[in-house]
């Protein structure tokens, strides 16, 4: 045994030099003694993304701000599994980033609690009167803002197979709640398809649908009243919102147990559903992955109750940003950077949305612009089509906490196993009145919120 | 004169109950010594890593926790809102699934295993070898692998399980979505899960039991089920109480295999008591009330430990 | 030397003459062997041809168990292409080495440290034995998470992150294994040990020249175990190692392929079929010392 015991720490020991010794390979440049300025991003799924980031980052370093100011970005990337536990032990032992990329919508509630610097301090007012007005309106609070946007994608969007389409006889997409339940009946009933449409039946339901609470009309916010004070579901809103769905779990229009994450579209490339809702994302997956059938991908906006679509809102925008830790020790380096990379020149904007398809879109009015003069934009039908149909009139994510949209998520899960509409409600309506009064807050979908 | 001697040394070993203080001890300076010294390493490292984190969040779990604007003290308030607030519902229930999941899985475990353990000792060393090898594989794999890979043995849409159904003509059942059969899911995997680690712990008992008292018996002409009964259980019973624990333990403790392979509708029918703490962890802005359940969740572990360790009267040695 | 093997009457010399009853008996032991290892092995054997299916076919929600389309380009995508997924100074063959290195050393150090403590707590009598027994138990039933965040501050203030022992130390003392050896060592009879003490060994001596001889069956199955945990880590390595790309570790690195918005599965299960590999190698070298753990420690 002892000999085994030797063997073994023996092995460790050569593994160990063996791996300090490929350590001195290449790594990132040296930047001498300049200062670093930590900025932490989560990766994302295009992996354009992040080349896109490292090399401004670099790009950024070798600025006269950067190098005559005696600091660089320092860039990490930190895996979504594990960013909020590494995020939140970072903060409790002071080690945590000047800069982090994060979902805006869980901006607001946090800012309360000091989590950011105030970013009016640090960059010029030229990049916030630069925004789209939705933008705006989340990006302040009470008179400050606390996040920069990067970029948005809204969702749903309704995907479909033109095939599909053309082989039920079906001249268009649907515009209301009854169309798309007669066109998922209809593509299930004369095509080969097992199932009219691909809808998401998990506790992501509880973000997936916010595209579709911001349709009501009635006076307030989402599921809750303007000021939060009051619970806002047993509506007819939501109540045929519940039935269509319910119908379309009745009638076996969609599949009982979601083919996969709301995130992901390859149900509808692989061809297992005809018709499927999805974000922005969704295009670039196709374009990457199965480019082969992106001619036979057609797209619209989501179906509103009325069926009245045109300047309607029909999707939610989700979206990244950056912001400053409230304990920065370089607020100002932070704002120089945040605004030489999103908030002035509107090529290093332009160069991202091309380089991820045009499947993810800007914030701020000036890129819109620019594009709108830029051939490979203006030649791409989904950027056009999102850009002048759905974004304009998109709204940003309810910022109450998660629990809220949790609870309606599980309800409408009920809902669609046969639970009868009108009691799911009203467990629900007792449900959220139970959240408010407890005064919680501040409690947010990390990383689901895409 | 050397007889006497080893005889005394030998009584004096054998009175020595374990872990059962007598009245008047007393101490060999020598064993003192030398205990502190095996000690040492391992101490200092657990007063380190452990307990000082556990005294801090002990701490915490008295505070409403803001990192940014200073935390304030709300003595059991944290305690109160786990275990008769907002929280309370969520946490029953979560202690309530752990149990379940003990319930099912551990006599499980406890019989496979050993079942496993005496057929591999039962046959040839080639074949057994092979069988070893291969029910030790699952171990290898992360939980979260596990879980992907029991979400395709589950899959409602060719799925395993529902192609073996659909091949005897019957109608695929959603496993993960159905809150009947969701735990069960989520039992098996984490059953086949750990299978080969306890299957090897039982072998290394069974491999340690003296042959002798096999051979006593046959003369005496038990049988297997007696043998069995009579010797090969109670000679196990140091390793089956290690095993006991500690299946309680990570059943009560499951985790990762529900994060991964739970379906829609059935989400809180297999959110055990660490579930519920990494969703806490999660989403709560108050890490105080976290560390608070956290310390509350311990509490009952070491009450069913303590239980088991009771009904078992584990800490007599069986020389 | 007779050990547990030999009881099976079928290996006893009276069982030459073939009986039905025990032939059967010996199939249906051999077909419940085969069923367990088509158990054990069946799902793992998925994993490993799927790693070897295009990213199409693993989205496929048809069944299959064979790839239509046979690939290596996931593997050749993880030692050259991936970098890109992964962060700077960062890579996969390096992770592995150092995932290596780190698990070897905490293997050693956690067999020593934990055996000794098990040693002193099922043999020796000492003052305040209790009380350390209560100690080192409580802390069985602490969920991780409760100690997580604290942790790391204690290894921040102390200076160890982005550092080789941050990885180690504070995985080393593992009660689990202190409890099982401490259940293995009571199993042992004492008269192993009396003929040494009256030669006048020490009781240190004693647990170096006896108790760790003897414990080649507990330390292979708890050692892999263990050994496991640290080749597994993925949540604290990622925590304190931020700027030392060079210290990554393998599974750290494979959850770059999990994404908010999906997961790059045909990467992933690459990576997982490669980051099992060693575990196997040793799994396979090691099962045969349980055996001959028995030749050592069983007793007459």
């Amino acid at each position: 045994m002892k000999k085994q015991i030797a063997a073994v720490a023996v092995g460790a020991v050569l593994a160990l030099s063996a791996g300090l010794l490929t350590a001195c390979g290449p790594s990132g440049p040296d930047y001498g003694d300049r200062t670093p300025v930590r900025l932490w991003c989560q990766p994302f799924t295009e992996v354009e993304t992040q080349d896109w980031l490292e090399s401004h980052v670099r790009e950024f370093n070798e600025t006269e701000s950067s190098v005559g100011g005696g600091y660089y970005i320092d860039l990490h990337w930190v895996t979504e599994d594990t960013w909020d536990a590494t995020l939140k032990a970072a903060q409790g032992a002071g080690t945590q980033p000047e800069i982090t990329v994060l979902n805006y919508a869980e901006v607001p509630l946090n800012s309360l609690n000091g989590e950011y610097t105030a970013l009016d301090g640090y960059m010029s007012e030229e990049c916030f009167s630069d925004l789209l007005p939705n933008m705006e309106e989340i990006t302040n609070v009470n008179g400050s803002h606390y996040i920069y946007p990067w970029f948005v994608e809204p969702y749903s969007i309704l995907f479909y197979r033109k095939s599909a389409f053309a082989a039920a006889g079906i001249g268009g997409a649907p515009s209301s709640w009854d169309e798309l339940y007669q066109c998922a009946k209809s593509l299930k009933e004369k095509t080969e398809y097992d199932y009219g449409i691909a809808m998401p039946n998990t506790a992501q339901l509880g973000w997936v649908l916010w595209g579709f609470q911001a349709q009501d009309e009635t006076d307030g916010y989402f599921l809750l009243s303007k000021d939060w004070s009051s619970v806002n579901v047993q509506t007819d809103f939501h109540r045929a919102l519940f039935t269509a769905y319910q119908n379309i779990y009745r009638d076996g229009l969609t599949p009982a147990a979601a083919f996969s994450s709301y995130n992901e579209i390859y149900p509808l490339a692989q061809g297992y559903v005809p018709m499927a809702l999805g974000g922005s994302w969704s295009i670039g997956q196709i374009k990457n992955n199965y480019p082969e059938v992106l001619d036979d991908i057609g797209y619209a906006v989501c179906p509103t109750m009325s069926g009245e679509t045109a300047g309607k809102t029909t999707a939610a925008l989700g979206g990244w940003g950056m912001a400053i830790d409230g304990h920065a020790t370089h607020p100002k380096e932070c704002g120089e950077f945040i605004e030489w990379l999103l908030g002035s020149d509107e090529t290093h904007l332009m160069e991202f949305m091309a380089d991820l398809g045009y499947s993810k879109f800007a914030a701020r009015n000036s890129v819109e612009a620019a594009l709108a003069g830029l051939p490979s934009a203006q030649n791409d039908a989904f950027y056009k089509f999102v850009s002048s149909e759905i974004l304009p009139y998109a709204k940003p994510e309810p910022v109450y906490e998660w629990a809220v949209s949790e609870k309606y998520a599980d309800a409408l899960i009920q809902a669609s196993k046969g639970e009868n509409v009108d009691s799911t409600l009203a467990q629900l309506q007792s449900d959220l009145e139970k959240i408010l009064k407890s005064g919680g807050q501040g409690t947010y979908p990390y990383g689901d919120a895409q | 004169m050397e007889n006497a001697k080893v005889r005394s040394a030998g009584e004096t070993f054998a009175g020595r109950g374990e872990g059962l203080p007598r009245k008047k001890k007393r101490y060999k300076r020598g064993d003192t010594v030398a205990a502190y010294l095996c000690l040492l390493p391992s101490f200092v490292l657990l007063v380190i890593f452990t307990i000082t984190p556990l005294i801090i969040s002990f701490v915490l779990g008295f505070f409403d926790v803001k990192e940014y604007l200073g935390n304030s003290f709300v003595g059991f308030g944290n305690y109160f809102s786990v275990l008769a607030g907002l929280q309370s519902a969520a946490f029953y229930r979560s202690l309530l699934i752990g149990l379940e999941f003990i319930a099912i899985i551990v006599p499980l475990q406890l019989v496979l295993s050993f079942l496993i353990a005496s057929l591999i000792s039962k046959i040839n060393r080639r074949y057994s070898a092979v069988i070893k090898v291969c029910i030790y594989l699952p171990c290898l794999l992360s939980g979260i692998v596990v879980g992907s890979i029991f979400a395709y043995v589950y899959n409602y849409h060719g799925g395993l399980l529902n192609g073996m159904l659909n091949a005897f003509g019957l109608g695929s059942v959603d496993w993960t979505g159905e809150k009947g059969w969701a735990i069960f899911a989520v039992a098996f995997a984490a059953i086949w899960n750990g299978l080969g680690y306890n299957t090897l712990i039982m072998l290394g008992g069974l491999y340690d039991i003296p042959t002798d008292y096999y051979e006593a018996a046959r003369l005496d002409g038990a049988n297997w089920w007696e043998q069995t009964v009579y010797i090969t259980i109670p000679s196990l019973k140091n390793i089956g109480l290690y095993l006991l624990v500690s299946l309680v333990v990570s059943s009560f403790q499951l985790y990762e295999i529900p994060l991964v392979i739970v379906g829609a509708g059935a989400e809180h029918s297999v959110e055990g008591p660490i579930y519920y703490l990494y969703y806490q962890f999660q989403y709560s802005d108050n890490m105080g009330e976290v560390y608070a359940a956290s310390l509350l969740v311990a509490v009952v572990l070491t009450l069913l430990s303590s239980v088991i360790f009771r009904l078992t009267s584990s800490e007599k040695s069986m020389d | 030397m007779k050990n547990a093997q030999n009881i099976t009457a079928a290996s006893a010399p009276a069982a030459k003459r073939p009986d039905a009853r025990r032939i059967i008996l010996r199939a249906l032991m051999w077909f419940a062997g085969a069923v367990l290892i088509f158990i054990g092995l069946f799902p793992f054997l998925w994993v490993v041809l799927s790693s070897f299916k295009p990213l199409t076919e693993i989205q496929s929600i048809r069944f299959a168990f064979f790839p239509k389309k046979w690939t290596a380009e996931n593997y050749a995508a993880l030692f050259a292409g991936a970098n890109r997924y992964f962060p700077q100074g960062t890579s996969f063959l390096r992770s592995v080495g150092m995932t290596l290195a780190v698990s070897g050393i905490s293997l050693v150090l956690s067999l020593l440290f934990n055996s000794m403590a098990a040693y002193a707590f099922a043999r020796l009598e000492f003052p305040g034995k209790k009380l350390m027994w209560t100690v080192y138990a409580m802390n069985m039933f602490i969920p991780n998470i409760a100690i997580l965040i604290p942790c790391y501050y204690v290894v921040s203030k102390m200076g160890l992150i982005d550092t080789l022992p941050a990885l180690i130390l504070p995985g080393v003392t593992y009660i689990w294994s202190i409890f099982f050896y401490r259940q293995y060592y009571l199993g042992i009879p004492r008269s192993v040990e009396e003929a040494a003490l009256i030669d006048g060994c020490s009781r240190l001596g004693i647990y170096f020249r006896i108790f760790i001889p003897m414990s080649v069956t507990p330390f292979i199955i708890m050692g892999l175990s263990v050994f496991q945990g640290f080749w597994n880590a993925y949540l604290w390595p990622s925590m304190i190692l931020i700027d030392s790309t060079e210290l990554f570790q393998v599974n750290q690195l494979l959850a770059y392929f999990r994404n908010t918005q999906g997961t790059h599965w045909d990467l992933l299960l690459a990576g997982t079929v490669i980051a099992c590999i060693p575990l196997i190698v040793i799994l396979v070298i090691m099962q045969k010392y349980i055996m001959q753990g028995i030749k050592i420690s069983g007793i007459k």
